[in-house]
């Protein structure tokens, strides 16, 4: 009991931190915490795949771009306002997860991931090619509209204003999902997809379920990245870029909510302090913090903490 | 007939694990299945479950044929089964492995979120027959192997269903554990209908109604342990197979 006290005191205390966080942090932090809010639910979208359902996906930097061209295309149409640009974002990512979905859920392994992987290339190359409404491999600059008709996305507190909302709403939505029978189902498909079926459970449609909400939620991410960088490109789709987001969820945990949080925060940040002072040091150290987390804390750094407290 | 199969095979590759079975079994009856390895037991069940499809042949369950359909679909018609080797949820605790058997599809697992009382007061039963209540904080994957056993069949019958397939319920035990697993299904008998593949003979002779014998996925022989225990051409397969 007392350490679920502790846990909420914690929990109010980070939202409290990151609420506040404009008023003693210089702008350059503030823009740089937005990103990092909006790259922890990229990666808290693989972590509702790997972590919570068992799917590993190369391929979430897919509706990441969707989202991010959607908010980018739909600016340079009819400039419609963020509480339109935003559901647009969520609602093509979850579309275009559900086309992937409905093919990737069917097959099993090397081959789930495989199909997940092969849009990042199709994309990436799409858009490429089509080079005059995508931009091609120079991207698109964009023009956000104002928040509240009023504030502008180059000022990086309406920024970070902007991403810290949907990331607190996103965030109390995986807990909530999780929590519900669905959300305990998509474990049992992780622990022993088998024996689901044996069960009673419908496991194609769980993954379909699953995978099409991860969307949902990396168009989202790709959405507030367009806005807040005003700047969209094809690249983004690179399975490189969903890499990322394995990584920085491995490193942190998968299949804890904080796991992803802790992961893309402390890498993210060590990415930035590093690239001032030594070139090849991000890489490196990303490279060593890697061995040792495969070789002394298989489930990242919240899972063995976790382990150590409960043990 | 509550289960009946008509010309039922099985293939794997060149190989029949299962040849032209017809096999009835009657609503609330307690059948033991038996024969050497590779007889086609685990198939049958396999088969039964959905888990495999039938080369040729057909399934019914109550007159409704339910060879094509897919495992879940079958899991809700009211069939469960609990496999040889414990396939449990080993992460999550004894209680969540129980509570997983009491779930269903979709659409009822938003409706279960009104109805959590009813499920944990059914999980709270369950855990009681499989007497595992005092474990039921525990992660699954901490069990002892007879343990594990016992909540194996617990989630199968968490899902309360019409017919119980076991897979080896007493395989590995010792003696005092598989006495444990005889009580339990004792307690199921006359209310679920049973239909067991097992090896142990002492298992089988004192719980089965009707004992099936098969041999290269025909069957061979059936009837009551009496009668099974008098064939000769049981004697003989045995006979050969282990003297």
């Amino acid at each position: 009991m007392s350490g679920n006290r502790w846990q909420l005191l914690a929990g109010a205390a980070g939202i409290l931190g990151l609420v506040l966080a404009p008023t003693f942090l210089d702008s350059f932090w503030v823009f740089f915490l937005a990103e990092i809010l909006l790259f922890i639910l990229f990666a808290q979208s693989f972590n509702l795949l790997f972590g919570y359902t068992g799917l590993l996906s190369l391929g979430q930097s897919v509706y990441f771009t969707v989202g991010a061209y959607t908010v980018a295309l739909l600016i340079r149409q009819w400039k419609p306002g963020v509480g339109l640009l935003l559901p647009a974002g969520v609602l093509t990512g979850m579309v275009s997860a559900a086309l992937v979905g409905s093919l990737a859920v069917r097959v099993r392994g090397h081959g789930f991931i495989i199909i997940t992987a092969v849009p990042t290339v199709v994309l990436v190359l799409l858009g490429q090619d089509q080079s005059a409404w995508t931009g091609g491999d120079n991207g698109l600059n964009i023009i956000p509209p104002k928040l509240l008709g009023q504030y502008s996305f180059f000022d990086p507190t309406v920024s970070y204003y902007a991403v810290l909302p949907c990331f607190l709403a996103t965030m109390f939505f995986l807990r909530w999902l999780l929590a519900t029978p669905l959300g305990q189902a998509f474990l049992l498909v992780r622990e022993n997809e088998a024996r689901a079926a044996v069960l009673g459970y419908d496991t194609l449609r769980l993954k379909f379920v699953a995978f099409v909400i991860a969307g949902g939620i990396a168009g989202l991410a790709g959405a507030l990245d367009a806005l807040v960088t005003a700047y969209v490109i094809p690249s983004s789709a690179s399975w490189t870029v969903a890499a990322d987001a394995i990584i920085w969820t491995l490193v942190g945990g998968a299949g804890t909510l904080l796991g992803p949080v802790v992961g893309t925060g402390v890498l993210l940040f060590a990415r930035e302090f590093l690239s001032d002072i030594w070139a090849h040091g991000y890489p490196l150290l990303l490279g060593l913090v890697l061995i040792g987390v495969v070789l002394f804390a298989p489930q990242g750094v919240v899972g063995a903490l976790r382990k150590r407290m409960g043990g | 007939m509550l289960l009946t199969t008509r010309n039922l095979t099985k293939h794997f590759g060149g190989v029949a694990a299962i040849q032209g079975l017809d096999f009835q079994v009657d609503a609330l009856e307690t059948r033991a299945v038996i024969g050497p390895n590779g007889a086609g037991k685990t198939t049958l069940l396999r088969l039964i479950m959905g888990e495999l499809t039938p080369t040729r042949g057909e399934i019914f369950l109550n007159g409704q044929p339910i060879h094509h359909l897919p495992s879940h679909r079958i899991a809700r018609l009211g069939i469960a089964k609990a496999f040889q080797i414990p396939q449990i949820f080993p992460s999550l605790t004894v209680a969540q492995n129980v509570q997983a058997g009491v779930g269903h599809g979709l659409a009822s697992l938003w409706l279960n979120g009104g109805r959590q009382a009813q499920i944990r007061e059914r999980v709270a039963q369950v855990l009681d027959q499989i007497h595992l209540a005092d474990k039921a904080d525990l992660p699954a994957s901490e069990l002892a192997h007879g343990e594990q056993k016992r909540l194996e069949i617990g989630l199968a019958l968490a899902q309360s269903p019409q017919l119980l397939l076991l897979d080896e319920p007493t395989a590995g035990l010792s003696h005092a554990e598989t006495d444990e697993i005889m009580q339990l299904i004792r307690s199921l008998q006359g209310k679920t209908t049973l239909v067991m593949v097992e090896h142990d003979m002492r298992v089988v002779m004192s719980l089965a109604d009707t004992i099936s014998v098969l041999h290269f996925g025909q069957l061979l022989a059936q009837g009551t342990p009496q009668e099974i225990r008098a064939n000769p051409k049981v004697q003989e397969i045995y006979l050969s197979q282990h003297g």
